[in-house]
């Protein structure tokens, strides 16, 4: 990876952009797949998870020096369950619908493995404002990669956008789409769109060895 | 300094002091939101008892006699009894539905409400059995409710079931006939004390 210092907004954006980790590094498709039948989920979920990206990666980074490498995987779990429970008793205390309708995707964001990829690969190898940084530009991504997922399936599927009515009454909403077949077929189109649009701006600039 | 930090706390030693702060974050936040989430379930319940008795003024407890009948409250209404409220659980498609159910004094149906914490019916299917399209149906009815296919319902006491979630419908159907036999049950009761 690049240890190299970098700016911190590039750190931001190679969470947004570079890495999203939705569409560029597929990770923690369950969630994504699970929840995203609104918009309104996929935000929930979204800042259900940078909050606990970014509260693991800071005391994740304050402790790199503290962990010993042979326990290392136990302590940032136990520190992101510590988190994650902490999400979810304050979700349930101030946001109960939004508790409701993710459900059990609340206490797997434990398993999301965006949050303990990060702990390992970025968080534990650098400075704590750096990883703080690393921890929202990912949080931020996935977020907004949920949100679009979330959008296009409720539109398609329920006819409406962040629970308003869209769609005239004569539309007939394409159930499949809130369902999880519809999320397998909305996540594979947007994945290819992104793909492409990706291969061809790198066909202009000098390709930097990316997938195909 | 480096050569301090070759020699690391052991383990299980760093893994203790962790796991003890993390208890510590975790009882603290427990502490913190305990009475508001209590609260929550009680605001919950509260607004829909209102719900499916919007005339009550006011509701009252009694107690359940019967294990499958979760919670009873008298409507009160100028200090008169105008109905019962009792909610009830039972199994839908995906899992567990909560059902409260409200009755006037001739045992007609003034409201439901489906849903409950642990209600996972499939989107856009058995979910919509906490749409008004579906529920507003119950109203005025008597039990037995009947669920037929939407289209061919007859009696005074059908409800058309939702399309394809037959499973949920016949649930929630079950779950409001429930209720109403428990209160008719009270009702004469009472009329009779």
């Amino acid at each position: 990876m690049m240890e190299e210092r970098k700016s911190l907004g590039s750190i931001f954006l190679n969470g947004v952009i570079t890495e999203n980790p939705t569409f560029r590094l597929v990770l923690g498709a369950c969630p994504t797949l699970a929840v995203t039948t609104s918009a309104v989920n996929g935000i929930g979920m979204g800042a259900a998870a940078t909050f606990v990206l970014i509260g693991s990666n800071v005391v994740v980074s304050l402790l790199r020096k503290f962990i010993p490498n042979n326990v290392r995987i136990p302590a940032f779990i136990v520190i992101i369950c510590t988190f994650v429970t902490m999400v979810q008793l304050f979700m349930q205390a101030y946001l109960p619908s939004l508790y409701e309708s993710l459900g059990i995707f609340i206490p797997l964001i434990v398993v999301n493995c965006i949050i303990l990829a990060r702990a390992e690969a970025f968080a534990s190898k650098n400075p704590v404002l750096a990883s703080a940084v690393d921890g929202l530009g990912m949080g931020v991504g996935f977020t907004l990669a949920l949100t679009l997922i979330g959008m296009i399936r409720e539109l398609i599927g329920s006819g409406t956008l962040f629970g308003f009515k869209i769609m005239g009454a004569g539309y007939e909403p394409m159930l499949l789409f809130v369902l999880a077949s519809g999320g397998f077929l909305t996540f594979g189109i947007l994945l290819g769109v992104i793909n492409a649009i990706t291969n061809y701006l790198k066909r202009d600039k000098h390709s930097e060895g990316g997938r195909a | 300094m480096k050569i301090k930090r070759k020699k690391q706390l052991p383990g299980y030693a760093a893994l203790l002091i962790i796991t003890l702060v993390a208890a510590l974050a975790l009882g603290a936040t427990y502490t913190l939101t305990a009475e508001r989430i209590s609260q929550q379930s009680v605001i919950a319940s509260e607004k829909a008892r209102a719900q499916v008795m919007p005339e009550a003024e006011a509701f009252e407890k009694i107690p359940s006699e019967n294990d499958a009948i979760e919670e009873v409250y008298k409507a009160m209404k100028d200090s008169e009894v105008i109905g019962y409220v009792a909610k009830t659980t039972v199994n839908g498609y995906g899992g567990e539905i909560e059902i409260i159910a409200g009755f006037d004094l001739d045992c007609a149906i003034t409201g439901i409400s489906v849903g409950g914490s642990s209600f996972k019916e499939t989107p856009g299917l058995g979910a919509k059995s906490k749409e008004t399209a579906f529920t507003g149906q119950f109203l005025g009815k008597h039990a037995p409710i009947r669920i037929i296919k939407a289209g061919k319902t007859a009696g005074e006491n059908d409800v058309d079931a939702i399309a394809s979630a037959t499973i949920t419908s016949n649930a929630v159907a079950g779950g409001v006939n429930r209720i109403a036999e428990y209160i008719s049950d009270i009702s004469i009761e009472e009329e009779g004390a």
